[in-house]
């Protein structure tokens, strides 16, 4: 090697290039072993982790390592600190167990707090043994008056999947299938996918919310009946601005969902049906629509119910 | 130029980049010939911020040093509190991050004489941004204060105490250009004005890596790594890509990790074959150990500056950085000195680029080495510092 060769200089952006299309042509002739990567990964995980658990600060020490900084009397320090340490010993230990068990039992509690949280937030399936009774209102057949409006609101859609993101009664589903819709839903409650596919639906195998995330600008239009008070706050805000960027130019939305300023409302959601969680009003859907860029926002009356539904339309 | 400098701890013994930094710019300045004095506190450990000097007044190295005690101690369980919160992901509120600042050595006293030499000083730099000396000893006379705020993207750059600090001061001095754009990023559109000036470096005198290794009993090719040994810096991620490495991603055979600096080498079983820890070395044995490796390795995304990079290429070796860490990834392509990696396989195959051809060692690390001595040199760095505060206190 010349001071020549040394004295060049080196372009590290083009051997670093090098190297990636040399890992890339590796990857892609399966060279390296992923079962060692996979194994590491495994065996480091501990080592990377030293955030502190919450058990691990709830529990209380009495003792600490003792040090003295004093170079010619640390032994004396030292020992004067554990003397010290011993006689008030009878006095700390208690008060530290007590605050130790006190730590405990709220970890315990904020654990089951989490996980409560964790169950409302992750479902998006009827509840088990429950019949659609949405309704609320005997007599009133609920899906044949969110059929006319959707009559009407689905005329002139641009080409592209119907995306039913939830629905209570097969007859609404069946009903939008038999009108020649293209008709897509997307669950993970067997029971509803099962009842999609007989009636003629295609069956996204997904969460309804990841499958707008990713699904791009590709729907004709999103139908979400009674699937508003369902939700969680997080799941409803998340909802109109995913469903309204899955739409194609002039594609619409549908909502619904009980009127609770209407007159002989129960003062439970759950009574109308037991998978409601809270009352949307009629401005709150508006106001999402909105805010998502939504246009014709329009409110419909539900039959003589007390339900309120809200149509909007993306015009870019 | 009349300066002051505050900064948490100072003195010789007391680890730590910001620290060491202000150390430097105080002793170059007053050779240089400028009136600089250094305000800090009795505290020696920034964990406990027990005061173990004497307060008062006292020389180091020709520099004058005030010390004041740290009057709010430090509440432990508070802060042990509050880190749990931040460890969550969750954001302190005001009254907590305010909390969390006073629990960093605040000084009462500091706040008195700061108020009280600002009136006859130039300007007061202030370093490093995260603790109570600098945001609320900046606040005290901020047309005056010039911060040095040694950044990281990190949840204290965040809280909103410290932007405001940030925000209200006369200038800030910037370590590296990929640290402003940090700042910009953060601070969004109210930028205080900025210079980036960084750090120097002396020659490091003559090396024998030969008689190194002798003495240290080790044999083969070598990586070093040196600073702190813990996940803020990313050394268990090094210790998993070099025990990758030597278990099955490596064409030219094994090689051994030297592990040099502060902290506890926590290896799992498959790595201990690959590390050699070192422990706690001298400048000197470092600059040693970094030549007589193949290479330095420094996959930290944490850095406004790294010192590591600048002594590897000054001890004759070039460097292996993290691709994600803006600021030491920038000093690579800027100097040709170092190769940027994205997971194991990509290290893998640098370090056994730079093994199997030692021409292009030897090309990267004089290239490093020329970076070094062009943009860091004490002469060049002091000349960026004298016009940044001259700049900013105008």
């Amino acid at each position: 090697m010349t001071d020549q060769d040394t004295a060049q200089p080196v372009d590290v952006a083009a051997v670093v290039a090098e190297i990636e299309a040399e890992v890339a042509r590796r990857r892609a002739a399966g060279e390296y072993p992923q079962d060692l990567l996979d194994r590491l990964a495994v065996e480091f995980h501990d080592v990377a982790d030293e955030r502190t658990s919450l058990e691990e600060m709830a529990h209380i020490e009495t003792v600490r390592p003792l040090v003295s900084t004093r170079s010619r009397l640390a032994p004396a320090a030292l020992f004067a600190k554990k003397v010290l340490r011993r006689a008030v010993a009878w006095y700390v230990k208690p008060i530290a167990e007590d605050q130790s068990r006190f730590n405990f039992a709220l970890l315990h509690e904020v654990r089951s707090l989490r996980e409560r949280v964790d169950r409302l937030d992750s479902a998006w399936s009827r509840p088990a043994g429950s019949p659609p009774r949405e309704a609320g209102a005997r007599g009133l057949e609920l899906s044949a008056a969110r059929l006319h409006i959707l009559d009407t609101m689905l005329r002139d859609l641009p080409a592209g999947p119907v995306l039913v993101a939830w629905w209570a009664d097969d007859a609404l589903l069946q009903g939008l299938v038999s009108r020649g819709l293209p008709v897509e839903t997307s669950t993970r409650d067997g029971a509803m996918a099962l009842a999609a596919r007989t009636a003629g639906a295609r069956v996204h195998d997904v969460d309804p919310l990841a499958f707008l995330r990713d699904c791009g600008p590709t729907l004709g239009a999103v139908v979400a009946p009674g699937l508003l008070p369902m939700l969680t706050p997080s799941e409803a805000l998340a909802l109109v601005p995913l469903a309204a960027a899955a739409l194609r130019d002039g594609g619409r939305v549908y909502f619904d969902a009980p009127d609770p300023a209407g007159p002989g409302v129960p003062a439970d959601p759950s009574l109308i049906d037991p998978g409601f969680r809270r009352w949307v009003a009629r401005d709150t859907v508006m106001l999402l629509c909105e805010a998502a860029g939504l246009r014709e926002v329009t409110v419909h009356p539900v039959g003589t119910a007390l339900w309120h539904a809200v149509t909007a339309r993306r015009k870019t | 130029m009349r300066l002051a400098i505050v900064v948490p701890r100072y003195g010789p013994g007391i680890v730590g980049g910001a620290e060491t930094l202000c150390r430097d710019y105080a002793e170059r300045l007053r050779a240089a010939g400028h009136d600089v004095e250094v305000l800090t506190t009795c505290a020696r450990d920034h964990f406990s911020w027990s005061n173990e000097f004497p307060a008062g007044t006292t020389l180091i190295e020709g520099v004058t040093v005030h010390r004041f005690p740290v009057t709010t101690a430090k509440d432990h369980g508070a802060v042990t509190m509050l880190h749990a919160r931040l460890d969550a992901g969750f954001k302190l509120d005001a009254a907590g991050e305010r909390r969390w600042v006073e629990n960093t050595g605040f000084s009462e006293p500091m706040m008195e004489a700061i108020a009280a030499v600002a009136r006859r000083v130039d300007a007061v730099l202030f370093a490093p941004y995260l603790f109570a000396a600098t945001v609320f000893g900046a606040r005290v006379s901020p047309q005056k204060s010039l911060i040095i705020p040694c950044l990281h993207d990190e949840a204290y750059a965040r809280f909103g105490i410290v932007q405001e600090t940030l925000r209200g001061v006369a200038g800030l001095i910037f370590n590296s250009a990929p640290e402003r754009d940090l700042a910009a990023r953060l601070l969004g559109d109210v930028l205080p004005r900025n210079h980036v000036v960084g750090v120097g470096f002396d020659e490091p005198g003559p090396l024998d890596p030969a008689w190194w290794r002798r003495r240290t009993r080790v044999d083969g090719d070598l990586v070093a790594y040196a600073g702190r040994r813990e996940i803020a810096k990313n050394f268990p991620l090094l210790l998993q890509w070099m025990t990758a490495y030597d278990e099955g991603l490596s064409h030219c055979g094994p090689a051994t990790l030297l592990a040099m600096g502060s902290g506890e080498v926590r290896a799992p079983g498959s790595a201990r074959d690959v590390v050699r820890d070192l422990g706690f070395v001298s400048q000197h044995e470092k600059l040693e150990a970094f030549s007589a490796s193949v290479a330095t390795a420094q996959l930290s995304l944490n850095e406004s500056f790294s010192y590591v990079l600048m002594e590897s290429w000054l001890a004759g070796t070039p460097v292996i950085v993290h691709a994600a860490c803006d600021v030491t990834r920038t000093h690579c392509a800027e100097s040709g000195g170092g190769l940027w990696v994205r997971d194991a396989e990509t290290f893998a195959a640098a370090l056994d680029r730079l093994r199997a051809d030692a021409a292009l060692r030897a090309r990267m690390a004089r290239a490093g080495d020329h970076y070094v001595r062009t943009h860091y040199s004490w002469p060049a760095v002091l000349s960026r510092l004298e016009q940044a505060v001259r700049d900013l206190s105008a």
